[in-house]
């Protein structure tokens, strides 16, 4: 089952993947540019929370993003904005030169925890965006379908999510969003919820996905050999305030598979992703130890 | 659950020796016993009980008696006749309550003005009883349906809008989210989203707002009408039969066990237990 996971090109998906290394031809457009984020919560006792602090980022079209931080250092906050979920207290996100308040038609997401439609079957979860858009229900339940079985879900359409183990959810919450053909996915911890062994196939399927359908990709995740495995750039926040510590290019060619794990490069690169955040994953721990049993 | 009963009832043809045979019943039949033999341990009490004490039959009569009763007015219609009438109010106040307390929950939920607005009244006439409204409803509405309806509406209106409104609040910030990403409209944000959501507590409140309508309507129409089961109940006692006030007091029962087993239970079972939005009963 989890060979086919996106094993077919077709279509009209394979849109050529923009070249990421050297600048290249999309040097000059950016995709996302978040400028000066600032987020600041109000927790119920009335005191202030600074989740983000004048945080930059830029990403370029077809570009694989990976943010790694401690626990509570504002990454899910980061991306919901990016889906334009939350706005920020400070500063701007631009998808397209196009400064967002609201989700943008060309953003699509997955979630942390799955979150289908317990009440829907497979296939009218993962024809939602479509179903949204108005498209008559049987052009959309051909199209889902088809990224059904490419999710390797094919057998399934009829099911509903609870019959489903975590990591077939996890492939509904992801075909969902390709489904709704945007150009930007953003994935919040998608596989956390995963084994070891699944998560590493679904890590190289998503890369399948990624070399065929060129879409942009921002990826939370905790793991650094997660992050590393599959990014064009690693960004490691810091924790509360969050903001950007350091950005980390990972110059290793596409496509790749997990034999790359081995590579003295790959573990050079986790290596120094990995000092980079030991740090502040030391802070967000001891400053947990003394949040416990406090209720957000 | 067949195929137990086939294999049990196949061991048992073969003879078993003693010691497994009481595992040897089929699984159906030993629940058709439970269910029967409780039932018929009151009613052999009751018959002794009669038969010892030797009551006056407008006290207490015998089950005996009451069966015979209760034939005879199935046969004559009565029963029947007044079953209908009862159920028809029933549907008509609590349907109507329904259609009233669901759109209602809905928007208290999700307007922090409707909320303000409506919460104190709410809170203040939710806990007075439908039948205390009685002597107001005969007044605005006469003696008849109309009376006993609004009292039935009112028994069932508040339980399905209290837990349409939990329920509609109890659904997920996440799944809001996904709406808000796939860019759901209005309608489809209702339809797909918010009432499947609030669907378990909806089916809830329903099932609480017409079992209150239920025993709110034998109490009105005791008082407001001249028909239906309540009726029958009150006049019976006035010309002291008191076995037919048995009869329907067991039909108001017996018709409202079974409502729940062959109606309420499969709607829950196929759709929120089914998509595993609650653990099932059993
Ligand atoms: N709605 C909210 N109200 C108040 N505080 C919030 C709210 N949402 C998030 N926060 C706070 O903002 C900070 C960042 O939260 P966020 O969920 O973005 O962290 P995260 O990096 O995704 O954590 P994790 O890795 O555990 O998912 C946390 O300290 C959290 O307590
Ligand atoms: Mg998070």
């Amino acid at each position: 089952m989890l060979t086919t996971f996106f094993e077919s090109r077709s279509n009209g998906y394979s849109k050529q993947r923009a070249p990421t290394e050297n600048g290249g031809l999309h040097a000059l457009v950016t995709q996302i540019r978040a400028v000066g984020i600032t987020k600041i919560f109000q927790a119920v006792d009335g005191s202030e929370v600074v989740a983000l602090d004048g945080l930059d980022l830029d990403i370029r079209p077809g570009e694989f993003v990976c943010v790694v931080g401690p626990s509570g250092c504002g990454k899910s906050t980061f991306l919901s904005m990016m889906a334009g979920l939350e706005t920020p207290t400070e500063g701007t996100i631009a998808i397209k030169d196009t400064v967002i308040s609201s989700p943008h038609p060309d953003v699509a997401m997955v979630f942390q925890e799955h979150s289908l439609f317990p009440w829907k079957t497979v296939l009218h979860n993962v024809a939602v965006a479509q179903k949204a858009r108005g498209m008559p229900r049987k052009q959309r339940e051909q199209r889902a379908r088809e990224i059904i079985a490419m999710a390797g879900l094919s057998g399934f359409e009829d099911k509903h999510p609870c019959e489903l183990s975590g990591g077939m959810r996890q492939r509904v919450g992801i075909a969902r969003a390709l489904a709704a053909e945007p150009e930007v996915l953003l994935m919040d911890e998608p596989f956390g919820a995963l084994d070891a062994q699944t998560r590493k196939l679904f890590q190289e399927e998503l890369l399948r996905i990624y070399d065929q359908f060129g879409k942009t990709i921002v990826f939370v995740t905790h793991s650094v050999e997660e992050a590393v495995f599959l990014a064009d750039r690693v960004v490691v926040m810091t924790f509360r305030p969050g903001r950007i510590k350091k950005v980390f290019d990972v110059p290793i060619e596409r496509p790749r598979t997990l034999d790359i794990l081995n590579d003295e490069i790959f573990q050079e690169i986790r290596t120094e992703v990995w000092e980079s955040l030991k740090e502040e994953a030391s802070l967000a721990f001891e400053a947990l130890g003394n949040r416990a049993g406090r209720c957000k | 659950m067949n195929l137990t009963t086939l294999a049990g009832s196949r061991r048992t043809v073969s003879g078993n020796s003693g010691a497994s045979h009481r595992r040897i019943i089929g699984y159906r039949t030993r629940e058709f016993f439970l269910f029967l033999l409780p039932i018929a341990a009151f009613v052999l009490i009751w018959e002794i009980a009669t038969l010892v004490a030797k009551w006056p039959p407008y006290l207490l009569p015998g089950p005996a008696k009451v069966a015979e009763t209760f034939w005879a007015l199935l046969i004559n219609g009565d029963l029947l006749r007044y079953l209908r009438d009862s159920v028809g109010r029933l549907m008509l106040g609590s349907v109507t309550a329904f259609f009233v307390a669901v759109p209602m929950g809905y928007l208290i939920a999700t307007s922090r003005f409707a909320d303000r607005a409506f919460s104190p009244l709410i809170a203040m006439t939710q806990p007075i009883p439908g039948i205390a409204w009685i002597p107001l409803a005969i007044l605005w509405f006469g003696l008849g349906p109309a009376a006993v309806g609004f009292i039935i509406f009112l028994s069932a209106f508040f339980p399905i809008l209290i837990n349409t409104v939990a329920g509609v609040r109890a659904v997920g910030k996440d799944l809001r989210r996904v709406a808000q990403v796939f860019h759901f409209p209005r309608r489809m944000l209702l339809f797909d989203v918010m009432l499947p959501g609030a669907l378990p507590y909806i089916v809830t409140g329903t099932r609480l707002g017409f079992g209150y309508g239920w025993r709110a309507l034998v109490a009105g129409e005791m008082i407001a009408a001249s028909s239906g089961l309540g009726y029958m109940i009150f006049d019976a006692r006035n010309y002291l039969k008191t076995d037919e006030v048995i009869v329907g007091m067991l039909t108001i029962g017996l018709f409202w066990a079974f409502v729940e087993r062959v109606a309420l239970r499969p709607i829950e079972r196929c759709t929120v237990e089914r998509w595993g939005m609650v653990t099932s009963a059993n």
